[in-house]
């Protein structure tokens, strides 16, 4: 194994999984000096009973819930995160929990901003001026889909990003009461975020042991519980593991910034609207079958990820990296299962492949070439492996 | 790969790694908001100049407030108490431990008075009295075992008292590890040896103890994998700044492993022998190791055979039947210890009865013995061991582990 | 944006197991002093702690117990049921001569030289309906301690050995981590012992 000459790695959230997790909430506020929790949730999730449970964590506890503030639906905006900061000071609340994940996380981190810094915009921050102080804590509950973007550093409000290391959540607290998925689509998309991130941290031209070590449980988890998961969304031991997986993959994500899948993902659903869980789960078969035809083989690490060391110690040094591609690619395409099979049945126009094959090399950065991008893109498109 | 029924984990320790690292800390401090550190230290890692190697490689980025380089091998709350008046006095913000785990541990106790208040450590002693965030504390490890500077805990003796405290709280995890090999490059052979050995039972014992967890497993076998392929190669070649690279991060990634998973007999015998016997720890470490592994065969054989993984390499795994993997992990580690035995020509010792100190005499009398295996049950690494171990399975294991015998079933 | 929309919650109660817990508490702290005079194995652990040493295991830390107020207003006999806001404590005492006490659940005007929290009700809950072992509860941070931890790790020992005389074996199996084996303690001692324990520690 190869340390690289240098690397920065850092993994900022605590994660707190299992039975009894939720009950572990107020002793977590507790040791951030925190007795008044802001609680930050969409509406379906309210819907389906998820927050009475929440509430009945707290019992016998010295927690009041300041509010649930439950309207959010499957966008994060300043209106919202505004009301909910006005709420946030009213009360005096002095934590914030995030019960859900993608939209909620983001306006709870949003919140947190506003709230801390008592400000009614996030204007400055998109102009650039840095965040002052280490802000309220933030406790994320997942639940629901996600969009990868939990536990990292950004925050996507009104469709503009912001990053800074004060928007970490301070903790994820997984459990099974919570992550367990009520639609086999909405947890194919999560595990697609899932797998792309994981991927690209496996395969990154400069690795680092540290996101390797990070990276490694999320994809062993996800090999291993993604099709108990599909064939019974609700079993709570597979959704609590995928839970662990994507906070894993988002964290290591954090530490290796996007990379070409989840690039030319976002161009495509940024072109087309579909959503990046679905993007992403229809490139990746593709796109991994195309990995293994360059000339540069991937590390082993991946192959000993997915195949887990009794089998990649039984397989011939020389195959691990292609057989790796394989097992990640038979991955991918379990979620097709699920998800649609190409982007021509997404109905998605071929004219619009060339521009989003250009934007993603052009946001890649050098990365990949647009060449690479727009032969995916055929690919996924006519579904031809 | 197991998903525990419940576990947490938590190393908020931004890590920089590599061998220009030590530059790089002005533009971190910055980042986190102060600019007039105090150095913290001790005699030796300043006689071996050390510490001026970090401040030159910092160079104009700041201004250094004041350098405390008085940390006793032994500290206690008083080193503390005192630094952090001097902390005071020169208007630092800022802590940066250069050392190894007393120095780190002295740091974490100063930046806790220092941050929240108060004259002396003692009023915050006990569980949650330290719930704010602190003051940035920055780590350069000198030796590569320790993983101190990823553990969540600060251990500070009280001679009054004669007890040994523990500061357990998130926030006293340092802000920043910086892992340069400049900084072990020094290093003598056999402390390499026994240091690198205290990291590999870190990463064994979390991955065979009761917190076990996917990723504290997976941080651990990185870990042991780094240290079987380069441990050897830089005691006999001490200038092999890769390798020393690849050993620090092998400290690291167990300290990472061992702090959210904690460790059990091993450590448990090896903190009673320091105690009573004044046994350096990498040592009785590389002693007990074997023992700790094969007297836990009886509840945790599948998680010690998988270790033979990163020990031995895929090759040799996928060779050896399931039921024999144990046993070759227990064998390879005791390869290795006589393998570091001979490459240091004797410094490194194998068991209790060749641990010498300073004036040659032996530290471990047999006599003693059965004192050892009583005073056992007094440590904490006793409960997340998965074998129970009272005072008469301690005695047997510790003759043993004197005499150097395999420890027979 | 109608801010009553968005209500305040108070954290309500788990009354059956706040009842169960205190029961259990009260049932460990009554046999472990008559344990001590008993069992050897208890005496030798118990005289591992310095004399004029009080003790305790609580269910939620002291500060997270709600209204204090009316528990002061209340007479000692009622606040000291373990049902009240005090909640769920189990104190013991060893006195100047090294005896045992068990002291109720009144934490007033007394000072710990250890103290054993469980972090939530359901925390305790896993370790008293011995779903978890003790050993097991302390590696999943189930309660924490403070004070001096080997006197903590010797408390543990005590509480393992009363369950294995309090409890029928297979459920005292699930909840210590190695069942004493014949020869460390044999069915005789174990079955007088257990009458004993129970005669003298709930006659009274
Ligand atoms: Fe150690």
């Amino acid at each position: 194994m190869q340390i690289p000459d240098s690397y920065e790695f850092l993994l900022y959230p605590k994660i707190v999984s299992g039975r009894c997790a939720l009950e572990n909430l107020p002793t977590e506020l507790d040791g951030h000096n925190a007795q008044k929790p802001l609680v930050i949730t969409s509406q379906a999730l309210a819907r389906s009973g998820r927050t009475k449970a929440l509430i009945k964590a707290f019992y016998d506890s010295a927690v009041v819930i300041g509010a649930i503030f439950d309207p959010v639906l499957d966008y994060a905006g300043i209106s919202q995160a505004r009301q909910a900061a006005r709420l946030f000071g009213n009360r005096g609340c002095d934590a914030i929990i995030a019960l859900g994940g993608g939209p909620v996380v983001a306006l709870a981190k949003a919140v947190n901003l506003l709230a801390s810094e008592k400000r009614e915009t996030l204007q400055p921050y998109y102009d650039g001026t840095p965040i002052a102080g280490p802000l309220k804590p933030l406790i994320v509950v997942p639940s629901g889909p996600t969009d990868g973007q939990e536990a990292t550093p950004a925050m996507t409000v009104d469709n503009r990003t912001i990053v800074s290391d004060s928007l970490y959540p301070g903790v994820f607290v997984l459990d099974g009461r919570m992550t367990s998925a009520d639609d086999g689509r909405d947890l194919a998309e999560s595990a697609a975020i899932t797998l792309a991130q994981a991927f690209t941290a496996l395969t990154m031209a400069r690795p680092s042991p540290m996101v390797d070590a990070l990276a490694h449980p999320a994809l062993a988890l996800l090999a291993q519980y993604l099709a108990p998961a599909l064939r019974r969304p609700a079993d709570k031991t597979a959704g609590l593991a995928l839970a662990n997986a994507a906070v894993m993959a988002s964290a290591a994500s954090a530490n290796t910034g996007p990379g070409l899948f989840q690039v030319l993902a976002a161009a495509l659903a940024d072109a087309t609207g579909i959503c990046l869980g679905t993007c992403l789960g229809i490139l990746l078969p593709f796109g991994m079958a195309a990995l293994q035809k360059a000339d540069q083989p991937v590390r082993d690490e991946l192959c000993l990820c997915l195949a887990g060391t009794e089998r990649y110690s039984a397989m011939a040094a020389p195959d691990r990296p292609v057989r790796g591609l394989e097992l990640a690619a038979a991955l991918a395409r379990e979620l097709q299962a699920v998800l649609p099979a190409s982007l021509k049945a997404m109905r998605v126009q071929h004219y619009l492949l060339e521009p989003v094959a250009r934007t993603a090399a052009e946001k890649g950065a050098g990365g990949f070439t647009a060449d690479e991008c727009r032969a995916i893109l055929t690919r996924a498109w006519e579904a031809n492996a | 790969m197991l998903l525990p029924s419940f576990y947490d984990f938590c190393c908020r320790v931004r890590t920089l790694s590599g061998i220009d690292t030590l530059e790089q800390i002005p533009r971190q401090l910055a980042r986190l908001r102060a600019a007039h550190p105090m150095i913290v230290s001790d005699k030796g890692v300043g006689a071996a100049g050390l510490i001026d190697k970090v401040v030159q490689a910092m160079g104009d980025g700041l201004k250094i407030g004041a350098v405390y380089d008085q940390v006793p091998v032994d500290s206690d709350y008083k080193v503390v108490d005192d630094a952090a008046k001097v902390y005071r006095r020169n208007g630092c913000d800022a802590i940066i431990a250069i050392g190894g785990g007393s120095v780190i541990d002295t740091a974490k106790g100063i930046n806790i008075v220092v941050s929240l208040g108060g004259d002396s450590l003692l009023a915050y002693e006990g569980f949650g009295a330290v719930n704010r965030r602190l003051r940035p504390l920055v780590v350069v490890p000198t030796t590569a075992g320790t993983g101190s500077e990823m553990t969540l805990v600060a251990v500070i003796a009280d001679p009054d008292r004669k007890i040994k405290m523990l500061f357990p709280s998130y926030f006293i995890l340092p802000d920043l590890a910086v892992i340069d090999p400049r900084m072990t490059q020094t290093l003598p052979d056999f402390l390499t040896a026994s240091t690198a050995m205290d990291a590999m039972t870190h990463a064994c014992e979390a991955y065979f103890c009761l917190e076990k967890n996917p990723l504290s497993d997976s941080f651990a076998l990185r870990a042991i994998r780094l240290i079987s392929q380069h441990l050897l190669e830089v005691v006999k070649n001490p200038g092999d700044l890769n390798g020393r690279l690849a050993l620090a991060n092998a400290s690291a990634m167990a300290g990472i492993a061992f702090s959210n998973s904690m460790v059990g007999m091993v450590h448990n015998l090896g903190h009673t022998v320091g105690a009573l016997c004044h046994v350096p720890h990498g040592v009785a470490m590389s002693i007990f190791l074997p023992y700790g592994l094969a007297y836990n065969l009886g509840k945790a054989a599948d998680p010690i055979g998988e270790l033979l993984f990163p020990l031995a390499g895929p090759e040799v795994f996928a060779a050896t039947p399931k039921k024999e993997r144990p046993a070759k992990v227990i064998a390879h580690i005791r390869r290795m210890n006589e393998d570091l035995h001979a490459a240091t020509g004797g410094k490194h010792p194998r068991c209790l009865k060749e641990v010498t100190g300073r004036d040659g005499s032996q530290l471990v009398p047999r006599s003693l013995l059965p004192a050892i295996a009583e005073a056992t049950l007094l440590d904490g690494a006793r409960l997340t061991n998965p074998e129970e171990m009272l005072p008469a399975d301690a005695l047997p294991v510790l003759e043993h582990a004197w005499e150097g015998t395999p420890l027979g079933r | 944006m109608h801010i009553e929309r968005y209500p305040e919650l108070k954290p309500g109660r788990k009354w059956i197991k706040r009842f169960y817990l205190s029961i259990m508490l009260w049932t460990v702290g009554k046999a472990i002093p008559v344990a001590a005079k008993v069992d050897k194995e208890i005496k030798k652990e118990l005289d591992k702690l310095p004399d004029n040493f009080t003790l305790r295991l609580m269910i939620l830390p002291e500060r997270a117990l709600g209204p204090f107020f009316y528990a002061k207003m209340l007479p000692a006999f009622v606040a000291d049921k373990g049902l009240l806001p005090y909640g769920m404590q189990m104190i013991i005492h060893k006195d100047k001569e090294g005896k045992l006490h068990y002291q109720g659940a009144d934490p007033r005007g007394k000072k710990f030289d250890l103290s054993m929290a469980f972090k939530s009700l359901e925390a305790a809950m896993m370790v008293f309906t011995f779903r978890e072992s003790t050993p097991t509860g302390y590696a999943h941070d189930r309660f924490v301690v403070e004070g001096y931890l080997p006197y903590a790790t010797a408390f543990m020992r005590v509480l393992d050995i009363v369950e294995v005389y309090l409890l029928p074996k297979p459920i005292a199996r699930l909840a210590v981590k190695r069942y004493p084996k014949w020869s460390e303690m044999s069915p005789l001692r174990k079955h007088l012992n257990r009458l004993i324990i129970y005669v003298r520690a709930f006659t009274f």
